[in-house]
């Protein structure tokens, strides 16, 4: 006697053999094949193929839905149709006539049998990222199961994010979260924050890679609003463009109080405001300048010269103030102060640890470099500072350069480097000619400077360095003339930024019997500077006073020489014969004439051209030339 | 005593019936019928109303027509019957209870009738399926039911509207198309009577297949109607104390017709009918109906088929190499095997008997060992 599974077969074939000619015969032998065999698997299927081909939905529908049903497990021809099935629905737009059965027949099916489709794809599918888009397409279908069932999802995409982070938490956020938002499951404390964690991780990237970054961080409030829902927290502030982070740090403030040593909430919280500020000064460190992008870079200010001393050895408990520099330093310097504190919040004991575990996580380290050292040196921690410098490698040489100078500055001295670096900085001055800034120098206490990037105020930063060294040796006795006059020719910058240190110069000047200005006629052109070298000249002619303008003869190399050269002049008053008192009139009316010259250009070619004789004032030691190399 | 009473209160209403202001006299009628009909004891007066009034018969002596041998005859004439009609047809589409519509309808037309008003019947339904008129056809599947199916006046019908609608109509017309919405209990007694018609060997010598636009028709209603051929199976509206004939549904000759066609004809639509029929007798399981498939009605297919095998023998051909015979025996034993699963045929082991007694073929046999155990 043959058995069931021949006889079976046998319809099978008989309707397979029939399924073209003749469909009503084969549908024939498969109800009645049914009916004999109602738990054949191969018959069932065979129905639902005629079905299927005559594109009848609802039939097919019932089929379809009696295999789900009876043989979920055993069967690799309704795992195809069912995965048919499924990639209909995910692609409902396209419009084959095979997607529109599926979607059609779909339509069909009992919720409970559309729903065990689901939840039997994802229990058998191998493929994680597959399960993941069946779950996205149920939770679409059925949003009550997205309540039950998204915490296993979002298990599955923590778990995806470990060998292809970027897709799954683009999924995570484009198209998991929109779904959850309105009900968050209830998660471990862990996974949400790890959800979070990977969430924030996208969106930076995003920020790294975009300009308008208000989207991305509306985003990382609202995922920070679910997440904290589904931990319980206590609810923090929605994301706004225009709200003060003032007003953010004092709710993070408020929450603290209220929270126990270390809580999550205070850790995720206070971490997001410390990107976004950390993010608010990143960004804004980079300005339109003369239609150039021109980035800032926090450096050392400089001490206003006293003759009781520059002040500089005095410490400070204090933290340094910022100076108001640019339109854009209050705005920089909030946002730094914002993060820091944020910084130092995060860095006490209770979050120490988590914290450090959360910044390894988030692809920040660019600007955690960045912020560590301005950090170190807003605080004039110079050991770290000078440790941090050597890790950030991705400076532009120039901000590097400017970086060891403000340390130098720091330092209260000027080493060779920090000189190599003025110099370096002058022959890498960029284009943006910019303006010179205000309150660079201040009185009596630290402050930091936002320096723009600009020729103006590099060139402003590199000789306000300079006369910051020299002006420490105007009292010392036996002062050389030269250094007296490069400190003018200095000081025509920004005359009225040290008027004492001026003033004080031009007494010793009176003092001195003879005075040689060798710089007189190449590099001094201010008017104010001429006139009163013309009233000193005037009005000490009764004392015999001389007033030599040449290349000092004697052992200083003349490698840079003055225009006009080799001619040893002597201006005198001593005699006062008409033909000195012309000539000094013909240099002052000379100099007068280049007053418009470009003062900017015309310094930094002295520093350039002088640099020997510099160094020799800072150094107090006669140089071997040939170490002052630019590098 | 009671029929002289009856006999003057005729008398009295005669003169306002006068027979020469037809089919006025026919409507009222009618209109007096409905009054009469309820009591039991006036059944003469009815037929004798009727008979006078209505068909404007000769009434015989003793004014009883049920007793009377001869037949009355008619005296209507061809415009008369055809104002008979419009009356009729007029009347029935009024509103009013089933009941008394179908009582009428009953005592209009008995089991027994006179050439004429069987004449007058065949007309009478074929104008109401052209006009849709539903509560007619309704009382007329009734009367199908009560005077039985198969019966010769019913065969009349079933014969008159296939020449109407089918024989003489070169596109089968969209009445007939939509009568199992209309009338699905005539609908469903028509089959019954129109398969006995066809592919019949108590019928003819021969098997003669339907009309192609008669198997059409049936092959869509079926297919479009899956219930339809329980729709014989509505208790009728009868008035009271008049007992219901039970009922036969079309599954059984349309069985034979689709078993028996492979003999005589190819036609696809035999194939989508069997399987409208396989998907009725699934449907049966819910009614619990056991009668859908009289044995007999499967005995008399078993017989043909035997009787085709003889003449198989006779040409020294083998039936399992012919292949009506085998498609014959594939449509039978599907049947079979579902009318089985659905607990709809009675006799079982009997028929089973009698299959295992024909030519062999695959499926039969399993059928036949799956229900032996």
């Amino acid at each position: 006697m043959p058995s069931h599974e021949e006889n079976e077969m046998y319809m099978v074939k008989e309707a397979q053999r029939l399924r073209k000619s003749d469909p009503c015969a084969a549908m024939a032998w498969i109800i009645t094949a049914k009916t004999l065999y109602p738990n054949a698997f191969n018959l069932q299927y065979e129905a639902y193929l005629l079905e299927r081909d005559g594109q009848n939905y609802e039939e097919a529908a019932k089929c379809f839905s009696a295999i789900a049903t009876n043989f979920q497990n055993q069967h690799t021809e309704l795992w195809q149709e069912i995965n048919s099935l499924t990639n209909a629905l995910r692609n409902e737009n396209e419009t084959t006539p095979e997607h529109e059965f599926y979607v059609k027949m779909y339509k069909h099916l009992t919720p409970e049998v559309q729903h065990n489709i689901f939840m039997h794809t994802i229990n058998h599918s191998a493929d994680n990222l597959e399960r993941i888009y069946i779950y996205i397409l149920m939770f679409n279908k059925f949003p009550k199961s997205a309540i039950t069932q998204a915490p296993r999802l979002l298990e599955m995409l923590a778990e995806g994010m470990k060998t292809e982070p970027d897709l799954y938490q683009r999924i995570l956020v484009e198209e998991v979260l929109p779904m959850i938002q309105n009900k968050p499951p209830e998660l471990s404390p862990n996974l949400a924050c790890r959800l979070y964690t990977s969430s924030l991780e996208f969106y930076l990237r995003q920020i790294m890679d975009e300009s308008d970054t208000a989207d991305a961080w509306k985003n990382i409030f609202k995922v920070l609003m679910i997440c904290g829902q589904m931990m319980g927290w206590e609810p923090f502030l929605p994301f706004s463009k225009h709200v003060n982070q003032n007003v953010y740090w004092e709710k993070l403030v408020d929450i603290l109080s209220g929270s126990p040593a270390g809580s999550s909430q205070v850790l995720f919280y206070a971490t997001t405001l410390f990107i976004y500020s950390l993010h608010g000064y990143i960004r804004n460190c980079k300005l339109k300048i003369e239609d150039a992008e021109v980035s800032h870079v926090l450096v050392e200010g400089f001490m206003e010269w006293s003759p009781e001393g520059d002040g500089s050895d005095v410490p400070s408990m204090e933290p340094p103030k910022f100076s108001l520099t640019t339109a854009i330093s209050p705005e920089l310097s909030k946002a730094f102060l914002h993060a820091a504190q944020c910084w130092q919040l995060l860095n006490t004991d209770q979050f120490q640890r988590d914290f450090s575990q959360l910044m390894l996580a988030l692809p920040l380290a660019p600007w955690i470099s960045r912020f560590l050292f301005d950090l170190a040196i807003y605080f004039g921690h110079r050991d770290e500072a000078n440790k941090l410098l050597a890790d950030m490698t991705t400076q532009s040489s120039l901000v590097q350069s400017l970086q060891i100078l403000s340390l130098n500055l720091m330092q209260g001295s000027m080493t060779l480097q920090g000189f190599q670096c003025i110099l370096k900085i002058l022959s890498e001055l960029p284009t943006t000619q910019g303006q010179l800034l205000e309150n660079m120098s201040l009185k009596g206490h630290r402050h930091m400077v936002f320096l723009p990037l600009t020729r103006s105020a590099l060139v402003q930063y590199c000789v306000g360095a300079i006369i910051s060294r020299l002006s420490r040796k105007v009292l010392e006795p036996n002062c050389p003339d030269r250094l007296l006059g490069d400190i003018l020719v200095l000081q025509q910058l920004n005359l009225l930024n040290d008027v004492l240190l001026t003033q004080q110069i031009f007494n010793l000047i009176k003092q001195r019997k003879s005075f040689n200005l060798r710089t007189l006629s190449t590099y001094i052109i201010n008017i104010d500077l001429l006139e009163e070298l013309s009233h000193i000249w005037n009005s000490q002619q009764e004392d015999n006073f001389e007033l030599t303008s040449s290349p000092i003869s004697s052992g200083t190399p003349t490698a840079t020489t003055v225009a006009g050269g080799s001619q040893s002049r002597r201006i005198g008053t001593r005699g006062a014969d008409k033909g000195a008192r012309d000539e000094f009139r013909a240099i002052t009316r000379q100099q007068i004439a280049r007053c418009n010259e470009n003062v900017i250009t015309l310094l930094a070619n002295f520093i350039n051209q002088e640099h020997l004789m510099l160094a020799q004032h800072i150094f107090g030691i006669s140089q071997p030339v040939e170490t002052i190399v630019i590098k | 005593m009671s029929m002289s009473i009856d006999s003057n209160k005729l008398l009295l209403r005669k003169g306002e019936m006068k027979m020469d202001n037809y089919p006025t006299c026919a409507v009222e009628a009618l209109t007096r019928l409905e009054t009469l009909i309820a009591s039991r004891n006036k059944q003469n007066m009815v037929m004798q109303i009727i008979s006078e009034f209505i068909f404007l018969e000769r009434t015989s002596k003793d004014g009883d027509v049920r007793k009377s041998q001869a037949l009355p005859i008619s005296q209507m004439n061809l415009f008369q019957e055809f104002q008979l009609i419009i009356a009729l047809i007029e009347y029935f589409s009024r509103p009013g209870r089933d009941a008394t519509r179908n009582a009428i309808f009953l005592s209009l037309f008995g089991s027994h009738l006179t050439p004429q008003r069987s004449k007058l019947l065949s007309r009478l339904i074929s104008t109401a399926v052209s006009g849709s008129v539903a509560p007619l056809l309704s009382s007329a599947g009734t009367w199908m039911q009560q005077v039985g199916c198969k019966t010769p006046l019913s065969l009349e019908v079933a014969q008159n509207i296939v020449s109407d609608f089918i024989s003489y109509s070169r596109k089968t017309p969209e009445q007939l198309k939509q009568l199992p919405m209309v009338g699905p209990h005539f609908a469903a007694n028509f089959m019954v009577a129109v398969a006995d018609l066809y592919l019949n060997e108590q019928r003819s010598q021969t098997l003669n297949p339907p009309p192609d636009a008669l198997l059409d028709t049936i092959t869509e209603w079926m297919a479009e109607n899956p219930t339809l051929c329980q729709a014989s199976q509505q208790p009728l509206v009868l008035p009271a104390g008049a007992i219901a004939m039970p009922f036969t549904t079309p599954l059984a000759g349309l069985l034979r017709w689709v078993v028996l066609a492979p003999l005589v004809s190819n036609r696809s639509a035999y194939s989508n009918l069997h399987l409208s029929l396989l998907r009725a007798l699934q449907q049966l399981v819910s009614s619990g109906e056991s009668t859908a498939l009289p044995s007999q009605d499967l005995m008399q297919i078993v017989k043909s088929l035997q009787s085709y095998c003889a003449r198989l023998a006779e040409s020294k051909t083998d039936p399992e190499a012919d292949a009506a015979y085998q498609k014959c025996m594939e449509r039978f034993a599907q049947a079979v095997q579902i009318a089985l699963s659905s607990n709809c045929i009675t006799n079982q082991i009997q028929l089973l008997c009698l299959l295992e007694s024909l030519p062999p073929h695959k499926l039969m046999k399993i059928v036949i060992e799956a229900h032996k155990k």
